[in-house]
């Protein structure tokens, strides 16, 4: 017993001393019909609507802080906030003509992985960031990652840890700059 | 000689007199083409001039142009309710149907559908499940891991002693939910099956796994649950994500029908309270004859990173060793689990622990060992003191691939009067590797060990090596 237990403590400290990746990308997605451009002034949104609509402040927070080290002039959804919940994309684009933003960067929690059987509490979700032109709300481009950006327990989103949201949003930053929309 | 003295400054003044003459006409022409080229010079400033004006009224009109077409864009009504991602998205990564009508389903519950003419929401979940193994000695459980079917004595090939490869698809699961919304309240409703019912086959037989309703706030501020659930003893949330079915040996684990009060007094602190059907007893020569139900107390707190329940039981074991008479003993069990999230750089790994203690509560764990044991010369029924434990690890490697390395412990200290071959302990040991390239599709690949000790000192042991592909739906 003695010596399941110590193999045991062995493989925990071998996966103890692995660190791994936190943020993966599935897909990119460029429109072929719009260069690169630069952001600009950004309005930012971070929102899911699973497991109901929810927008995320904390995530809007850390990408308006990211953007700023860019020296992006950003802003989060929530300092116009218009009413509570997803806004609709009326409400975004009275926001965007009105303080003229040149870029809408959209993050949305699109999927939970569940990989337990028994119950729905997952670590991994799927998040897609997407970019729009401001003033025609056109779409060009996005990125879909798998990430740890999420803690779902029992039903309700738990606050993502600060270094997993900020190596994800890092990621999608570098990203975009590989793809030229920084 | 007179002509010879003048000849040379004659001579001098004719050569400067033809060249004066001859630089005024060179100069004349410059002057002449000087004046034509600023002329095709202030020709070609008109011109761009011209075209600079021309594009300056082109650049207006365009202007002008897209003016016009925000305007109209902007007179098209919108839908409030569409999110942003629904909005001119190109059709190579544009959702399917089905997720725009999720996405725009005005719910907090994805993935239902609205019972026409009705409040009533219902969604069916479910996955299939494929698992194949083969085990290098004798167990009778080829669809679950049971440390406890690990056969100690008088082991036959048959069992699979020489070793035996199983393929099953029992574990698959079908689900049906539903909601709906009465005053300022909510009935739910969830009916689940498997076909799992016999463990000691690989054939499907259907199963009824769940079959409750629930109706929130209906009393003392809690909601109550009727039918049958996972036991209020159990702490899923702590559950390692193995790919066996089973789990660990010390899990506490069983479904059966209950009524179940539980109100939340604070986000991160909840109660339960139910009263659960006196059935599944293992008894040890006698026979199961029940009288009261059990009764289950715990308290679970959840906050970001930490889950814990404690569970106590308090169960009256009854039964019939001879005939003539029923005989009874108290049984009783305390259980302490959770989940434990790894902190810094190692989240979001995390660990899941429970430490159970009791007599008389061994049929609730996954090794269902023997609640009581029937004292033939005394006509007594003996709650039989059980220890159990489990830990587990889970390592992401990345957001697509994790291991989940476990280990369980069960040990009851026998009676003597208890016969030679009964159950003293069983240890469970498990590590995987599992994939999941999309949130609905998980591969893995799982090696398991697993040993039984008898009273008398008999012992058998098992790897197990299991893959397993499930799809969700």
């Amino acid at each position: 017993m003695v010596s399941r237990g110590a193999f045991f403590l062995l493989v925990c400290l071998c996966l103890y001393g692995c660190h791994s990746a936190r943020t993966v990308v599935i897909d990119t997605w460029h429109s072929p019909y719009i260069a690169g451009r630069p952001l600009g002034k950004t309005l930012v949104l971070a929102y899911t609507l699973v497991p109901r609509p929810i927008v995320g402040l904390y995530v809007e927070d850390l990408w308006v802080e990211e953007l700023n080290r860019y020296e992006v002039e950003a802003y989060t959804w929530s300092d116009f906030e218009v009413g509570v919940g997803v806004p609709s994309m009326q409400e975004i684009a009275e926001v965007l003509a009105a303080h003229q933003f040149d870029t809408l960067l959209v993050t949305q929690l699109i999927e939970f992985k569940r990989p337990n059987r028994n119950i729905p509490n997952s670590q991994v979700a799927i998040v897609e960031t997407r970019l729009y032109i401001a003033p025609s709300e056109e779409l060009y481009w996005s990125l879909q990652t798998e990430t740890f950006l999420v803690n779902y327990i029992d039903g309700d989103i738990r606050r993502p840890r600060e270094g997993d949201a900020r190596e994800y949003v890092e990621t999608v930053i570098q990203k975009m700059m590989q793809g030229g929309v920084l | 000689m007179d002509n010879n003295t003048q000849s040379p400054a004659i001579s001098a003044a004719i050569v400067f007199a033809i060249q004066a003459l001859y630089s005024q006409s060179l100069f004349a022409q410059v002057y002449v083409e000087a004046d034509q080229l600023l002329q095709v010079i202030e020709d070609q400033q008109r011109q761009l001039e011209e075209q600079e004006a021309q594009i300056q009224r082109q650049s207006a009109a365009l202007d002008a142009l897209r003016q016009q077409v925000e305007e109209l864009r902007r007179a098209i009504p919108h839908d409030p309710s569409l999110p942003p991602r629904l909005k001119n998205h190109p059709p190579e990564i544009s959702p399917s149907e089905l997720e725009v009508a999720i996405a725009e389903a005005p719910t907090d519950w994805p993935g239902s559908i609205q019972v026409f003419g009705s409040e009533t929401r219902v969604k069916i979940s479910g996955f299939a499940e494929l698992d194949a193994n083969y085990d290098t000695g004798a167990i009778v459980s080829p669809a679950e891991f049971i440390t406890s079917a690990i056969v100690t004595s008088d082991r036959t090939a048959a069992e699979g002693e020489d070793g035996q490869t199983n393929v099953s698809v029992q574990v698959s699961r079908l689900k049906f939910e539903t909601r709906t919304p009465w005053g300022g309240r909510k009935i739910s409703t969830e009916m689940a099956m498997d076909f799992l019912r016999d463990f000691t086959t690989a054939e499907p037989i259907l199963q009824l796994r769940k079959a409750y309703g629930r109706v929130s706030d209906i009393f003392v501020g809690g909601s109550l649950l009727l039918g049958q659930d996972w036991s209020t003893f159990t702490n899923l949330t702590a559950w390692p994500n193995t790919l066996d079915y089973e789990g660990p040996n010390a899990l506490p684990s069983l479904r059966h029908p209950m009524v179940r009060w539980q109100r939340v007094y604070h986000p991160t602190l909840s109660l339960q309270v139910a009263l659960e059907a006196p059935d599944e007893r293992v008894f040890e020569g006698a026979v199961e004859v029940s009288r009261w139900p059990d009764a289950v107390f715990s308290v679970i707190s959840q906050t970001d990173r930490v889950n814990f329940q404690g569970s106590f039981i308090l169960r009256d074991l009854r039964g019939s060793g001879e005939p003539q008479s029923a005989v009874s003993d108290t049984g009783w069990g305390v259980n302490l689990s959770g989940v434990i999230d790894m902190p810094g750089r190692l989240a979001p790994d995390f660990f899941s622990y429970s430490f159970s203690y009791g007599a008389g509560y061994g049929g609730l764990l996954n090794d269902f060992p023997a609640d009581a044991s029937y004292d033939f010369y005394e006509n007594r029924l003996e709650a039989i003191p059980t220890l159990a434990w489990y830990v587990g690890y889970q390592h992401w490697w990345t957001p697509c691939l994790y291991t989940v390395v476990t280990y369980g412990l069960v040990q009851q200290d026998n009676f003597d009067f208890q016969p030679g071959f009964a159950f003293r302990e069983t240890q469970y040991s498990s590590i995987n590797l599992t994939w999941t390239p999309t949130p609905q599709w998980l591969f893995g690949v799982e090696a398991l060990y697993g040993t039984r000790e008898d009273k008398d000192g008999a012992y058998g042991s098992v790897w197990r090596t299991q893959f397993t592909s499930r799809i969700s739906f």
